[in-house]
C-alpha cells in the first residue's frame, strides 16, 4: 500500500494550520500589548517603552517574565477550582474564535457550516471567564466588576448578532469561508449595486460599537473601571494568572477584529477587486495560485491591523461610559438600529432576488 | 416638605427633584434626574460627529513631534526659578570675600513650613570671623526627608546665604555611607556650603 500523501496533507492541514496559528498569536498578542502601549503613546505625544530591546520592542516579553516570576496568590475566601479555571476558561474561548476565520482562501483552521454561531457561542462563553472569575475571587471589588461585565455583555450580545446577521443574510451561508468568498461574487462588487452597503455600513457601525463592548475596551470598559473598582474582576488575580486575562483580552480584540474584516471588511479580498486594473497587477498574474494566497494574506492583514488601530485610537479619544449610559446605548440606541438595519437588509435581499426573477 | 424644599433652594423649576419620594440629601445639593435623552437620528448624528472631531483631535497629536525629554541622557530644561537642593554661600568679593554669608539668625528655620533646618548659632571669633555678622551658624542641618521645596526660607534669609540650586534627582537606594553623616538625607552644614553643582 502506497503512502498518500495528498491525502494525508488533506487531513493534516487543519492540525499544521491550527499549531501555525496558535504559535502566531501567542507571538502576536505580545507584539500588540507594545503597540497598544507605543500608539497609545504617541497619541499623548509622549514615546512609550522604549529602553527595552531596540524601540522597546521587548516590553511586553519583560512584562511576561516578570508576571512569571511573581508570587502565586490564591485569596482565602476565594472559591479555589472556580478561581483556578476562569482566566483558563476566558483565554480558551477568546482563542477558539480563530478556529473559523479564514485569514486566507486556503489558510484556516476549519470551516463548519454554522461558524457565526460558534464564534458568538465563544465570545458569550468568555463573558463566564469574566463573571467567575470575579464571582470567585470572593472581595467585592471583582464582584461588582463581575456583575456590571454580566449585564453588559449580555445587552451587547444581542446588537452583535444582530449586526452581523446582516452579511450572513446577504452571503445565505453561517460560515466565515462563505461570507468571505461571497465578498467577489458579491452584488456590491460584481454588479456595483451600492444599495447592498447601506445595511452593511451600519451593521459595520454598530458591530464595532458591540465590539468594543465585547471585549471591555475603553468606551466600555467599565468592568475593569480602575477609579472605582480598582482592577474590576482581575484585582486578586497576580502573576500567570493575571497574564492569562491579559491575554485574552487582546486574543479577543484581534479576533473581533479579524471578524469584523471577514463579514463587513471585504475579509482577504483586495479592495480594488472590483476594478479591471486590480486582475493585472495581482500577484496572482506572477505567481499564479500561491501569488493569490500570498496577497489575500497581505490584505487580510492590512485589514486586520488597520482594525486594530482604531481599537488603539478610540481607546486614545473618548472617555468611559456612565453605567446607566451604556446600558440605555445598548438597549434603546444599538438594538433597535440593528433590528431595523435587520429588516432592510431582508428588503433589499428580497426586492433583489424578486428584481432578479422577474427578468 | 415644603419647609426643606425653601431651605434647599435649587428643587424648584420644573419639578422633577423635589416629587417628595427622596428627602433631600443635603441642604443646596442638586439632585440629578436621569431621564432618558431623545434618541433620534439628528442626536445619533450629531454623537458620531463629536467622536469624529475626538477622533480628529487625538490623531492631530499622532503626528506631532513628541514632547519626550530623554532625562538623564539628555539635560533637562529647567527655568531660572527652579527650586532645587539647596546651598550655602560665601561672598565672592568685596570685603567679606570668603567669609560666610549665614549669620545664623534662624529665620529659615522658622519659617521652614515642614520644620527641615537647624541652626545652632555660635558667636564669632572677633580675630578670625567666620561670617561678617556678630554670629554664625555653628550647626546648620537639613533634613531633606522632609522638605518640600518650597523656598521659604531662600526668601526668609536676610544675607541671601542659602540659595536653591538646580539639583533635583535626590533619591537613593540607600540611607547611608553619606561623606559627612550616616544618614544621607540629613544634609550638615559641611554639605551644604560651597556645594558643588550640576545643573
Ligand atoms: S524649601 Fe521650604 S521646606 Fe525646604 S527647607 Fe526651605 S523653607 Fe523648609
Ligand atoms: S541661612 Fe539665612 S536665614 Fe538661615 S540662619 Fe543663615 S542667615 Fe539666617
Amino acid at each position: 500500500m502506497t503512502l498518500d500523501l495528498t491525502s494525508l496533507y488533506q487531513t493534516g492541514r487543519p492540525y499544521i494550520n491550527m499549531l501555525v496559528i496558535l504559535a502566531a498569536i501567542m507571538g502576536v498578542a505580545p507584539m500588540l500589548v507594545w503597540i497598544e502601549r507605543k500608539y497609545l503613546a504617541y497619541y499623548q505625544q509622549r514615546v512609550g517603552p522604549l529602553y527595552v530591546g531596540k524601540f522597546g520592542i521587548l516590553q511586553s516579553f519583560a512584562d511576561g517574565i516578570k508576571l512569571l516570576t511573581k508570587e502565586e496568590l490564591i485569596p482565602k475566601n476565594a472559591d479555589r477550582l472556580t478561581y483556578l479555571v476562569a482566566p483558563a476558561i476566558s483565554m480558551t474561548a477568546a482563542f477558539i474564535g480563530f478556529a473559523v476565520i479564514p485569514i486566507t482562501e486556503a489558510f484556516y483552521i476549519t470551516d463548519v457550516n454554522v461558524a457565526v454561531l460558534l464564534w458568538l457561542a465563544m465570545s458569550s462563553l468568555g463573558a463566564y471567564g469574566v463573571i467567575l472569575a470575579g464571582w470567585s475571587s470572593g472581595s467585592k471589588y471583582p464582584f461588582l466588576g463581575c456583575l456590571r461585565s454580566c449585564s453588559q455583555m449580555i445587552s451587547y450580545e444581542l446588537s452583535l448578532g444582530t449586526s452581523i446577521l446582516v452579511p450572513v443574510l446577504f452571503a445565505g451561508t453561517l460560515s466565515f469561508k462563505g461570507i468571505a468568498l461571497w465578498w467577489k461574487e458579491s452584488p456590491l462588487v460584481a454588479q456595483g449595486n451600492w444599495i447592498y452597503l447601506i445595511p452593511l455600513v451600519i451593521g459595520f457601525f454598530v458591530f464595532l460599537v458591540s465590539g468594543f463592548a465585547e471585549t471591555n475596551r475603553i468606551p466600555f470598559d467599565l468592568p475593569e473601571a480602575e477609579n472605582e473598582l480598582v482592577a474590576g474582576y482581575h484585582t486578586e488575580y497576580a502573576s500567570m494568572k493575571f497574564a492569562m486575562f491579559f491575554l485574552g483580552e487582546y486574543v479577543a480584540i484581534s479576533a473581533i477584529a479579524a471578524i469584523a474584516v471577514t463579514a463587513f471588511l471585504g475579509a482577504f479580498n483586495s479592495p480594488f477587486i472590483g476594478f479591471a486594473f486590480a486582475k493585472q497587477f495581482s500577484l496572482e498574474a506572477v505567481w499564479g495560485i500561491w501569488g493569490r494566497y500570498l496577497g489575500q494574506l497581505f490584505w487580510f492583514l492590512v485589514k486586520w491591523f488597520a482594525l486594530f488601530w482604531f481599537f488603539i485610537w478610540i481607546r486614545a479619544t473618548l472617555p468611559r461610559f456612565r453605567f446607566d449610559q451604556l446600558q440605555r446605548f445598548g438597549w434603546y440606541g444599538l438594538l433597535p438600529v440593528s433590528l431595523v438595519n435587520l429588516i432592510i437588509a431582508a428588503l433589499i435581499v428580497y426586492s433583489q432576488a424578486s428584481a432578479g426573477m422577474a427578468k | 416638605m415644603d419647609e426643606i424644599k425653601e431651605q434647599t433652594g435649587r428643587e424648584q423649576g420644573n419639578g422633577a427633584g423635589g416629587n417628595g419620594h427622596h428627602p433631600p440629601s443635603g441642604i443646596g445639593v442638586k439632585r440629578v434626574t436621569h431621564e432618558p435623552k431623545k434618541l433620534g437620528v439628528g442626536w445619533t448624528l450629531r454623537g458620531l460627529m463629536e467622536v469624529m472631531r475626538g477622533l480628529f483631535t487625538t490623531g492631530k497629536h499622532f503626528v506631532r513631534p513628541r514632547v519626550t525629554i530623554y532625562w538623564p541622557y539628555q539635560p533637562a530644561p529647567l527655568k531660572d526659578r527652579f527650586r532645587g537642593l539647596h546651598r550655602l554661600e560665601r561672598y565672592e568679593e568685596g570685603p567679606y570675600r570668603g567669609m560666610e554669608k549665614c549669620i545664623g539668625c534662624s529665620l529659615c528655620a522658622a519659617i521652614c513650613p515642614a520644620d527641615v533646618i537647624t541652626v545652632v548659632a555660635s558667636d564669632n571669633d572677633p580675630e578670625n570671623p567666620k561670617s561678617p555678622g556678630e554670629r554664625y551658624a555653628k550647626v546648620y542641618d537639613m533634613d531633606m526627608l522632609r522638605c518640600i521645596f518650597c523656598g521659604l526660607c531662600v526668601e526668609a534669609c536676610p544675607t541671601e546665604a542659602i540659595v536653591m540650586k538646580h539639583d533635583f534627582a535626590l533619591a537613593d537606594y540607600t540611607r547611608h555611607f553619606s561623606q559627612h553623616s550616616v544618614d544621607k538625607f540629613i544634609y550638615h552644614k559641611e554639605d551644604l556650603i560651597d556645594r558643588e553643582y550640576y545643573w
